[in-house]
């Protein structure tokens, strides 16, 4: 493995790992909010490729704000599904059948996306081409985009459930569902809240990653098993853990891949279970 | 039409053993792969070793215990949600293998050419005695899960998913019964895995999908749980009407998860709750005419 390989695939696996994170996050915050395992979270990412395709590659309106008008209508979109779906059954009863839920979710955006897009792969043309060189490795430009553009909304998100407010209500919330409710929040509102962000991180990974891979209905699924095992990774719940969780699942997609080519996806699934034995609450996860 | 009753019947084994494995407290995601395990194996058996196909299918069901208990004491140890997350890796991992495994699995092509059923030296060639076969193992296995059900087995599992630590304090021990009940539907599951690989006489991994251990979770929930008869009521329902789709197979997928969602919402605990609905108000009924 030569040093401009040796590059290139840790830039590959970074990317991936970025985009992961993105779609982890947005599915931990969710579970430790509302509780709910949401197995359709991948469909959300596909909706969020598909807006890059409309608004960026077929309108061709500037790619950021396409990025942003997609996260905007997802989040949209989000809280809808919320309303509808998920808050009728709130009771931690209904765990279960929030779970199945999800599952029927999957069906119906999926089925809507097949019928709506048909089953065409769609490519997007790179917003950023050119390059840049530090000394004899080459940077793909749109690589290096993704990466600091999702750790920008990475940052940002820390941020906001760090200090702000409602970030504040949120993690109230995950800690005590009815302490929080005792001291004033507002369980309804903080759970939409954090379903509409989670919906928009899963968007906003789905059109920064439609630059770089075939647009199409199905690419929710492949997408949502991965974030499932960056969060279980990192430790449910906890957003510094689906960062490390991330990139480390990304790393070693790449460096797998390049090294034992398919075999590597298994390798994913087998650390999946073996960080479940030795530690269930995840890397950096806390009960 | 007979396939469309074969293939219902074969959902329904599935959703029945899955139902009694979630009322035993573990929270399955992979079922799909003990079926998968039992067509490879007894297709595999019969094929290379040239072994009766009625022998392969009891080795398919012991081949899916033996990989259920594999997996099992691995991860029964896990708790509630960590469970289900791990059960659906082992899944993907065993559809990994069975990709990628050329050797012995053919990868993603499949094994095409499975002997059919025989019975002294009767070829099964129409549906009829495939039908009767698949009838066979239904009642043969919903008896065992009902008796089962019913007796200190069921009591003891019963007790566990209801109260754990209570039940742990009289002395039961809940993972020897959470692995009974493993072992017993994946068992099953098994069995019908290799009539399925000897009915349609082709496998390939996409048997052991994400999708159909989903689709068996679907089945229950939306039929109801607390009794065997709701697997069956879902099955029949959600996985039979796909077939009368056909005309508008696009929208299939939009119509399933529109009428779950609608008796999810009218019934949060099935279908089956639809039968004590009725037989209240003809209780209520009945009260109203004696009083009268």
């Amino acid at each position: 493995m030569s040093a401009t390989d040796f590059v290139q695939v840790l830039i590959n696996g970074l990317v991936v790992g970025v985009v992961y994170i993105l779609i982890a996050s947005g599915l931990s915050l969710i579970f430790s909010i509302m509780r709910i395992v949401n197995f359709a979270h991948g469909e959300f990412y596909m909706l969020g490729a598909f807006g890059i395709y409309y608004l960026y590659a077929q309108l061709h309106i500037p790619f950021f704000v396409s990025l942003l008008v997609t996260a905007l209508a997802v989040a949209l979109l989000g809280i809808i599904v919320e309303r509808l779906l998920f808050r009728p059954f709130r009771a931690p009863e209904y765990h279960t059948l929030n779970m199945i839920i999800s599952v029927g979710l999957i069906m119906l955006m999926e089925g809507i996306g097949f019928a709506i897009f048909k089953p065409v792969e769609r490519v997007v043309n790179n917003p950023w081409p050119g390059s840049i060189e530090i000394t004899s490795v080459v940077l793909p430009l749109q690589r290096v985009f993704i990466i600091l553009g999702g750790i920008v909304i990475i940052v940002c998100l820390f941020a906001f459930v760090r200090w702000s407010k409602i970030g504040a209500a949120m993690r109230a919330v995950a800690e005590d569902e009815q302490a929080a409710a005792l001291q004033g929040i507002n369980i309804n509102s903080t759970r939409m809240t954090a379903f509409a962000i989670g919906c928009a991180l899963a968007a906003i990974a789905g059109g920064l990653m439609a630059t770089g891979i075939v647009v199409h209905p199905g690419i929710g699924m492949a997408a949502i098993f991965r974030a499932f095992i960056v969060v279980v990774l990192g430790g449910l719940g906890s957003i510094a853990g689906a960062a490390l969780g991330g990139i480390i699942l990304g790393l070693i997609e790449s460096f797998g891949t390049y090294f034992i080519g398919y075999w590597a996806t298994l390798i994913s699934f087998l650390l999946l279970i073996l960080i479940l034995l030795v530690r269930p609450k995840g890397l950096l996860g806390h009960e | 039409m007979m396939h469309v009753v074969i293939m219902l019947m074969i959902s329904m084994i599935m959703a029945i053993t899955l139902r009694f494995e979630l009322i035993s407290g573990v929270f399955q995601l992979g079922h799909a792969a003990f079926l998968a395990v039992g067509a490879y194996t007894s297709a595999l058996l019969v094929m290379h070793f040239g072994i009766s196909v009625w022998l392969g299918m009891f080795f398919a069901g012991i081949a899916g215990a033996t990989i259920a208990f594999l997996i099992g004491i691995v991860i029964l140890r896990l708790a509630g949600l960590y469970f289900a997350l791990a059960s659906m890796a082992s899944l993907m991992l065993l559809q990994g293998l069975l990709q990628n495994w050329e050797g012995l699995t053919r990868g993603a092509r499949g094994i095409a050419g499975i002997p059919t059923l025989s019975l002294f030296s009767y070829e099964f060639v129409t549906k009829l005695p495939f039908y009767y076969t698949i009838l066979i193992i239904f009642v043969l296995s919903a008896i065992l899960l009902l008796r089962l059900e019913k007796s200190r087995f069921g009591m003891t599992i019963y007790s566990v998913s209801m109260n754990l630590d209570l039940a742990r304090s009289i002395g039961v021990n809940p993972m020897r019964y959470k692995m009974l009940s493993l072992l017993v539907g994946s068992f099953i599951a098994g069995v019908t895995g290799g009539f399925f690989a000897h009915y349609t006489w082709y496998v390939d991994p996409k048997l052991c999908s994400m999708w159909s251990s989903f689709y068996y979770l679907v089945y229950c929930v939306v039929g109801g749980m607390s009794s065997i008869a709701g697997p069956i009521l879902g099955t029949l329902l959600l996985a039979g009407l796909p077939y009368f789709l056909s005309p508008v197979r696009d929208y299939e997928g939009i119509i399933l998860a529109v009428l779950m969602f609608a008796i999810i919402f009218l019934r949060p605990r099935g279908l089956i709750d639809f039968y004590s609905l009725i037989r209240n108000w003809s209780l209520a009924l009945k009260d109203k005419i004696v009083r009268k």
